[in-house]
């Protein structure tokens, strides 16, 4: 269970999380683009498209889930540094931490899902995951984000909850437990929570 | 050890179902035990905060039997707890009913939920949750060395997962919908139609917090994440 952790384990989610950064200041600093970024590079390749004239400078974004980045300075840079945080990523789809390493050499030619779109802390974000042959999750893409907050940035992998409701209904997100407003007794008995209580590998 | 050796409990409290699922590496005999703890503790919250029971310390408040100061530490908790949340919420988390009578019937569930949790911890257990009526408290990771995932029930359909979230170590799940409405807010806002979301989930180190925030983050309506979000360590989103 703990296993050493290997360089590329330490590194990737390292470079993932500051790819997903990049892209959200990138996103923030260009609310005129819409869907011009995508954040293919979040788990395979380590390219993010932008625009030449953007400017980026990484957020240190901490280990603790709870910290939230509120007034990150945009300031002039002309290259895209990887600070070495190692923490989760933001988006934490796949099911098992020790594919990721090999989704990067995958292609994503399997299922697009789209999300709904989530109300945060500064606005309304939707994501759009792409999935592998496998169901491993391989490439995401913000499709609406927040524009009206261009110097705050909240980089919470908390905060970011997955929405990829048909990789849940096909088993493939691994739900352990279900939360909801409260239901009774009576209600309980159809839930889905009760699934999970009466299955063994739930 | 893989999940096929998780244990699970089911029990009946409060109006509705309270699961424990524990991944510990643990007998059955002891698991069962710390479970045994739990409902146990559970049925004596009940027993004393139900307002259905006459015989409950809120129920005695209430008919004039019992002095508020002369209750148990844990009412006197609670009752502190339901004030600090009305003052904060501006009115609109109240545990009195129109009527002047006590009720705090929307803290109790988390703030008990949460203490129940902490009796399993007792009990020597370090990767577990509780589950009661849709609000969990976790503790520590599963069994695989992943973080407890935690599916988000679609407000309009509770038959359906709309999205998930992987919950810190020991950190905490509560959610709030339209399911709730009017059961404990009696506040000012509580009559507003909401239109921009229906169900708001918040999490956070504490379920008793947690519960509560999302319950008064909810009936706030359109300010509720950010009032939410005040709070250190606590983070709320919504679902339309």
């Amino acid at each position: 269970m703990s296993q050493k952790p290997t360089l590329g384990r330490q590194i990737f989610p390292a470079v993932a999380l500051t790819v997903v950064g990049v892209g959200f200041i990138s996103l923030l600093d260009n609310p005129g683009g819409n869907g011009g970024v995508a954040l293919e590079g979040a788990f395979g390749a380590t390219t993010v498209p932008m625009n030449a004239d953007t400017t980026t400078v990484l957020p240190e974004v901490a280990v603790d889930p709870s910290v939230v980045v509120p007034q990150t300075t945009l300031a002039p840079s002309p290259l895209v540094t990887v600070a070495p945080v190692v923490t989760p990523a933001p988006v934490d789809v796949t099911t098992t931490p020790s594919t990721q390493q090999a989704t990067s050499a995958t292609t994503c030619d399997g299922v697009a899902i789209t999300g709904p779109v989530a109300s945060f802390r500064w606005g309304n974000i939707q994501l759009r995951a792409t999935f592998s042959q496998k169901n491993v999750l391989c490439k995401v893409k913000v499709l609406t984000y927040p524009t009206d907050h261009q110097k705050s940035i909240y980089i919470n992998q908390n905060a970011l909850p997955i929405y990829n409701q048909e990789a849940i209904a096909a088993g493939g997100a691994n739900i352990s437990v279900v939360s909801g407003a409260t239901e009774s007794w009576r209600a309980y008995t159809a839930d889905l929570q009760a699934i999970l209580d009466s299955h063994p590998a739930g | 050890m893989s999940t096929e050796t998780r244990l699970k409990f089911v029990g009946k409290s409060m109006g509705t179902a309270v699961s424990v699922h524990i991944d510990d590496d643990v007998s059955r005999v002891s698991a069962e035990r710390a479970w045994e703890s739990v409902y146990v503790f559970l049925r004596d919250i009940e027993d004393r905060f139900s307002t259905f029971l006459p015989t409950s310390e809120i129920s005695r408040i209430n008919n004039g039997e019992l002095h508020m100061l002369d209750a148990s530490p844990d009412v006197v908790e609670v009752l502190d707890a339901c004030t600090w949340l009305e003052h904060l919420s501006n009115g609109v988390f109240n545990a009195r009913r129109p009527d002047g009578s006590i009720d705090p019937a929307g803290f109790v569930k988390g703030w008990a939920a949460e203490r129940a949790a902490g009796l399993l911890l007792q009990a020597g257990l370090k990767s577990y949750y509780l589950r009661i009526g849709g609000d969990i408290q976790t503790h520590g990771l599963q069994s695989t060395g992943e973080k407890w995932r935690v599916g988000i029930v679609d407000p309009h359909d509770s038959s359906r997962i709309r999205s998930s979230v992987d919950i810190p170590e020991n950190w905490a799940v509560a959610t709030s919908g339209t399911a709730e409405r009017g059961q404990h807010i009696w506040g000012k806002d509580s009559l507003a139609v909401n239109p921009q979301f229906s169900s708001m989930t918040v999490i956070g180190p504490h379920l008793m917090w947690a519960d509560a925030f999302a319950t008064i983050g909810f009936a706030l309506g359109g300010t509720g994440i950010e009032w939410v979000e005040k709070f250190p360590d606590y983070t709320a989103f919504t679902l339309s």
